[in-house]
């Protein structure tokens, strides 16, 4: 293999885990204050069509992004609101958010199909970006690129090392005594699921500005569910979750890679590949003697009501 | 005396009545109820493609025929129990022509044409027909090998990269039909495929672009719903060549050409045969001599030599003197296909299992 070939695939290998690092870094904000919304998919084509829509409208993939972050805080919101206040079931309704969103996002999507947009440009570093190999990996992406590891890097900080991560934990750990502490239970919860419905817009966006700037249907192919589970395998812990979602965007173009190379692996295996790797890896954690570590929050899907 | 009896039913009957008449005025001379026809999709339209495709027709189809038909649309329907329910629902429902457009949906067609003699059913790229079940295709082959032609007179590196979804026939038949095509005009032309295991993933249809032109392929083509290839080309600045519709809006600079399924000339004999009265099961399998398959939406930086021999090899199709699939040809486990000299028939097309030798990539198992 040349060296133009590697730096090409690092380039497309790290962009391919950007949609899957911005929702599973909302699942894990969330998650750790007790929020467990399955509507990612839904939240993720909502922001990808509400995104799309905007920039091609106004010429301005950055208003898409603004817009679909936008979207995403609405379906926070609205999930909030029904867990939180009207006390629904949080499996129930994120699943109903999941099919209102996929169906929403086709019906205003419809007149986008077939259509085109420059989408989000990548930056171009100075010096660094034509560094051999690695330049055009690490130094001439995208912003939202850019802004996705900021953010796995401030939630890093957010849970694991400031005061507010830990009123979050206590909150995702035991409402009942957060509470009684005097956290402010369904307004941290609140919080933590509107920044989680504005991250998975925001993989949502990735994909219809950056990764293939067009709208199809379903294009997120599912990548809402394999976020939900990213969490989960990587025991809730921020550094863990950056490195699974790159080893699951690494997996589909090592796939096509062997494929091309005349390896004779069954392109079904390969595609089985990183969904094996995630049984083997929790099968390995839950062994570990320091398991609480990998544990859920838990109050992971716990309804909580101070009036009771 | 029943006479003087109100019947019981008047007032309905009135109603019906009323509600009737304008269509009776409407109709005029023809006094006629309009010919319901009804269509059903496996991928949602919205997803582009062969699904759109069907689409175009069905609206060209609406304006040609006005109010003598009137059609129904659903998409996104899955083969099997899905697809026998609403076909059964299609039929209940006063459609006298139904189209089932995909290829995962003949099973059900035949079931349900068999509980529904008085219905007309159509399916699209099967191989089964019944007493009231034809079947169509468009011989899109031809328009791979003229655009495969066009491809191999473009490339500089002398490779072509194709994107394919799922290793059945008619994804097969493309393939082997454009490496033909592109080996007609440069003898030592290499074609390579990456299989993506979807028809509509628009990121690994991307991926598998971006990979095929790192590996040193100036032409991308893809068989996908999804253009996401097509846009990977054009970022990249290499050809490319889209499948399905018009996707020469996803590549405004490097586009080289689509090759765009035409169904309207199959659909409007379909209808105008159900109106005459004159329909019969056929199987028919339509391609250049009609339009069928057509090369759309050439780009700004095609050289003219390029349209002039594509021009002339379609005409050669028309005339009959030129055959896509000719023989000596041989797949890529060394086994010969089709014996020198031979062209094989229709059958043979359809149940196309296998890849021409010396593509790249080979066919997933």
């Amino acid at each position: 293999m040349d060296a133009d070939l590697i730096a090409t695939l690092l380039f497309s290998t790290l962009r391919a885990g950007i949609p899957l690092l911005f929702c599973s870094l909302g699942v894990l904000l969330a998650e750790r204050s007790g929020m467990l919304n399955l509507g990612q998919e839904g939240m993720m084509l909502m922001g990808a069509v509400v995104g799309f829509i905007v920039a091609s409208n106004s010429g301005s993939p950055g208003l898409g992004v603004l817009a679909a972050a936008l979207t995403g805080l609405a379906f926070g919101a609205l999930f909030s609101l029904l867990t939180l206040k009207l006390q629904t079931n949080q499996v129930a309704t994120g699943l109903a958010m999941t099919i209102f969103g996929t169906g929403l996002s086709a019906f205003v999507g419809e007149n986008y199909v077939g259509t085109s947009i420059d989408g989000i440009a990548p930056l171009h570093i100075p010096l660094l970006s034509n560094l051999p190999v690695v330049g055009q990996a690490l130094f001439a992406q995208d912003w939202l690129l850019y802004l996705a590891w900021a953010l796995a890097l401030g939630s890093y900080w957010l849970l694991h090392r400031s005061r507010w991560g830990l009123m979050i934990s206590a909150v995702g750990e035991n409402p009942a005594v957060a509470h009684r502490l005097g956290l402010p239970v369904l307004r941290i919860r609140a919080l933590m699921a509107c920044i989680g419905g504005v991250m998975a817009a925001l993989g949502g966006a990735y994909l219809s500005l950056v990764y293939t700037p067009l709208w199809t249907e379903g294009m997120t192919a599912g990548r809402g569910w394999i976020a939900l589970a990213l969490v989960v395998l990587a025991g809730w812990r921020t550094g863990l979750v950056l490195v699974a979602a790159h080893v699951f965007g690494m997996a589909g173009i090592l796939n096509l890679l062997m494929q091309g190379g005349g390896i004779p692996v069954s392109a079904n295996l390969l595609a089985m590949a990183p969904y094996l790797l995630c049984i083997v890896a929790l099968v390995l954690l839950s062994r570990q003697r320091d398991f609480g570590r990998y544990q859920s929050p838990p109050g992971l899907g716990q309804n909580f009501s101070p009036d009771n | 005396m029943h006479t003087t009896r109100k019947p019981r039913f008047q007032g309905l009957r009135r109603y019906l009545a009323g509600a009737l008449l304008p269509l009776f005025l409407a109709g005029g001379a023809q006094a006629q109820a309009p010919l319901k026809v009804a269509f059903m999709h496996e991928n949602p339209v919205g997803q582009g493609g062969w699904t759109l495709s069907h689409e175009l027709a069905r609206k060209k189809l609406e304006e040609h025929f006005g109010d003598r038909i009137e059609t129904t649309a659903l998409d996104g329907v899955p083969p099997g129990g899905d697809a026998e329910r609403v076909l059964t629902k299609l039929a209940r429902d006063g459609n006298q022509l139904i189209f089932a457009t995909s290829f995962g949906f003949m099973n059900s067609a035949v079931r349900v044409a068999k509980r529904f003699p008085k219905v007309k059913f159509e399916h699209a790229s099967g191989y089964t027909t019944a007493r009231n079940l034809g079947t169509y295709q468009i011989r899109a082959y031809q328009g791979r090998y003229l655009a495969g032609y066009a491809a191999a007179m473009v490339s500089k590196t002398g490779r072509l990269g194709y994107v394919g979804s799922f290793p059945i026939p008619e994804v097969l038949r493309g393939i082997n039909a454009y490496t033909i095509g592109a080996r007609a005009a440069k003898p030592d032309i290499q074609v390579e495929v990456a299989w993506i295991n979807s028809w509509s993933d628009a990121s690994r249809s991307r991926e598998a672009a971006d990979l095929l032109i790192a590996r040193g392929a100036d032409v991308i083509t893809h068989h996908t719903e999804t253009a996401a290839s097509i846009q990977a080309a054009e970022k990249a600045g290499v050809w490319s060549v889209g499948y399905q519709t018009d996707r020469s809006a996803f590549a405004p600079q490097h586009h080289l050409v689509s090759v765009a399924h035409n169904w309207y000339p199959i659909y409007v004999r379909k209808v105008q045969s159900v109106i005459d009265g004159t329909w019969k099961p056929h199987v028919d399998w339509v391609g250049v001599e009609e339009d069928a398959t057509q090369l759309v939406g050439w780009g700004p930086e095609v050289p003219e030599a390029v349209k002039t021999a594509v021009a002339g090899q379609r005409q050669r199709m028309i005339d009959g003197d030129l055959r896509v699939f000719r023989g000596p040809l041989s797949d890529d486990q060394g086994v010969q296909r089709v014996a020198d000299g031979e062209v094989p028939d229709d059958a043979a097309l359809i149940s196309m299992e296998w890849m021409l030798g010396g593509v790249i990539g080979g066919v997933p198992n």
